[in-house]
């Protein structure tokens, strides 16, 4: 492997710049017309225009990509997260071009890309799976028989969704009549496949997901947990490692379940494994993401293991250095997205330019960002700013880090989601663990738009 | 010295950015100049782009870094006047439709939006563009069988 083209953009395509390098690795990187002056593409030893600002005529447009690398004699291609990275014609259009893709196989991304048939791998293994449909519901009927074996409410999930899209609740059974059409109308819409699951809807669960790493002669080892239960709307807000609900006994049952379903699945490269945990402590596989994650970065402050350079050398073949006893956890880690949203404002996105841009430092803090002084966030793309990941030994003292961090990082000219960390870093049920994957949504719901004079008051607040 | 010895600092050398050197050890000398290499971007208007001044330390002067240039590139660009046919893709750009035949077209020779000026070649296949635009070619500015990407500018139109 000598040259890798990155398709992607933003943070993650400056981090994978970054990994390439650090193993002498030349890069090649692609964009849009509005991101000519991105920064990704400033790093990377060439850059080649690849489309029009529009996602589909750039960023996922296939041919393009793999011209640019036939142009430029790139062997390898990093995905990235999100666009192609979990396209598994992609991957397979790669492979049958000679480009090593950065990533597991085509059929690992197929097979656990499909919900239901990522279930039936994690069934197959004994791993405990949310109650739900085995397949694909295809009527209504046969789904009202379904949600009477394990009651409302139900998820209604589009079986080729990803990334928290395609989801509706049923609450009886009048309401899930109305959204069963629904969404099999928007994941037609959105995913060119209209086929639903059901799937029972644990109440006041924690989103917890395993690191998981598997070299190409088998070897596999899992990095610990995440949890990622602070979300709105399902968008992942603030990550953290280890999580403050799983012991050393539950985490290596999952992490023994998460290896166990990508050996299954024949999958190698990074990827992760979420599950839902509920107020019993029992654990629910979720889905599988076959691809490196926003967050992954929280899992290599913690295990001091850097995620992309490892993705980049088991895709050239190399074995995995370290054994499952070599996995160290040190202290405690905290990732806060820092997006181009106003939190104040029903978080409605906030593009345009950076008239100050002044990311914090010092021991203890790390930024992964794109942006810079004087750099103008295009509208074309996600909101995500920075991601500001602080260390410390136990919870509490990262949390001391990241509000320092949070005040010593000076954005101007657009909103951020600064004063939303700001006051969850003082909120008493952060503080105390004791909130769900509902709360965010909850505190919205109740009128509350992160002011830090108006600290949320446990006893309003309804613990779901 | 033996012959391993020479090859191996021949290897070093090519591996570098060392241009020339010159080596004596008692009777023995050896001279090694590597011939300039041919990067295509230096013969095209830049596709690749040249690495760029340090982001944190003059993020105005990326920002401006287009209009800040001295000399050259700016200069042409105040010049460069007209409409251009621009590559729709990503390939390796020809002027003619095999190598034995004439270009599609060439200057002075007047066009619509629909007259095939060039073939991009992506991953083996031939695809034609059309000109988009329409009057009289007044500048070729890709050499054939060089690589271009979306949006770079092929032939200016008057």
């Amino acid at each position: 492997m000598k040259k890798v083209l990155i398709a992607n953009r933003g943070e993650i395509a400056v981090r994978i710049i970054r990994a390439c390098h650090d193993l002498g690795l030349q890069t090649v990187a692609v964009y849009s017309e509005a991101d000519t002056d991105a920064l990704h593409v400033h790093h990377a030893d060439e850059a080649v225009c690849i489309g029009e600002a529009p996602s589909i005529k750039s960023y996922l447009k296939i041919s393009n990509i793999i011209s640019a690398c036939e142009i430029t004699g790139a062997d390898a291609v990093h995905p990235g997260y999100g666009f192609l990275s979990e396209n598994a014609n992609f991957a397979s259009i790669c492979e049958s071009c000679g480009l090593s893709f950065i990533g597991p196989s085509p059929q690992a991304i197929a097979l656990l890309g499909d919900k239901s048939r990522a279930k039936a791998i994690a069934r197959s293994v004994r791993c405990p799976v949310i109650p739900g449909s085995e397949g694909v519901v295809r009527d209504i009927e046969s789904g009202l028989k379904e949600a009477h074996k394990y009651g409302f409410p139900i998820f209604i999930k589009a079986v080729a969704g990803g990334g928290g899209k395609g989801i509706r609740i049923a609450y009886s059974e009048e309401d899930f009549t109305k959204k069963f059409v629904a969404a099999r109308a928007e994941a037609e819409v959105n995913f060119n496949n209209p086929d639903v699951y059901l799937e029972k809807m644990i109440v006041n669960p924690r989103h917890i997901e395993v690191q998981i790493m598997g070299d190409k002669s088998g070897h596999y080892i899992y990095l610990g947990e995440r949890d990622c239960t602070i979300q709105r709307r399902r968008q992942k807000l603030i990550e953290e490692a280890p999580s403050p609900c799983v012991g050393e006994s539950l985490r290596k049952k999952m992490g023994q379940a998460a290896v166990e379903i990508a050996k299954a699945a024949k999958y190698h490269s990074v990827g992760t494994v979420e599950f839902l945990l509920d107020e019993s402590g029992h654990f629910y596989f979720m889905e599988v993401n076959t691809r490196i994650q926003v967050e992954h970065t929280v899992t290599e402050e913690l295990t001091g293991i850097d995620l992309v350079q490892w993705q980049i050398r088991m895709a050239r073949g190399e074995k995995l250095p370290i054994r499952q006893k070599d996995v160290i956890l040190n202290g405690h880690v905290i990732e806060l997205r820092i997006n181009a949203e106003d939190p104040h404002n029903q978080f409605a996105p906030s593009p345009g330019y950076l008239e100050h841009y002044v990311p914090p430092g010092g021991p203890h803090v790390r930024v992964d960002s794109a942006c810079y002084g004087g750099y103008r966030i295009p509208p074309n793309y996600d909101s995500m700013i920075a991601k500001l990941i602080v260390r410390g030994r136990t919870r509490a003292e990262a949390i001391a880090h990241a509000k320092r961090a949070l005040n010593d990082f000076h954005i101007h000219g657009v909103h951020t989601t600064i004063p939303f960390h700001q006051f969850m870093l003082q909120d008493t049920r952060f503080l105390t663990n004791e909130y769900s994957i509902s709360y965010i949504d909850q505190l919205i719901t109740d009128g509350c738009t992160f002011d830090q004079s108006q600290t949320a008051d446990p006893s309003k607040t309804d613990r779901n | 010295m033996d012959l391993d010895q020479v090859k191996e600092i021949m290897g070093i050398v090519e591996a570098s950015k060392v241009k020339k050197l010159h080596l004596k050890k008692g009777d023995f000398e050896l001279q090694i100049e590597k011939a300039d290499e041919h990067l295509p971007a230096a013969a095209l208007p830049p596709i690749y782009h040249p690495p760029r001044a340090a982001v944190a330390e003059i993020p105005e002067t990326m920002f401006h870094s287009e209009h800040t240039s001295k000399g050259g590139k700016r200069a042409v660009e105040t010049a460069i006047d007209g409409k251009f046919v621009i590559s729709p893709m990503v390939g390796t750009y020809y002027s003619s439709p095999a190598p034995d035949q004439p270009s599609f077209v060439k200057v002075g020779d007047k066009i619509d939006e629909n007259t095939v000026v060039c073939i991009v070649e992506a991953m083996k296949v031939m695809n034609e563009v059309k000109a988009n635009v329409s009057g009289t070619v007044a500048e070729v500015l890709v050499e054939s069988a060089h690589p271009v990407e979306f949006g770079t500018k092929i032939f200016r139109i008057v």
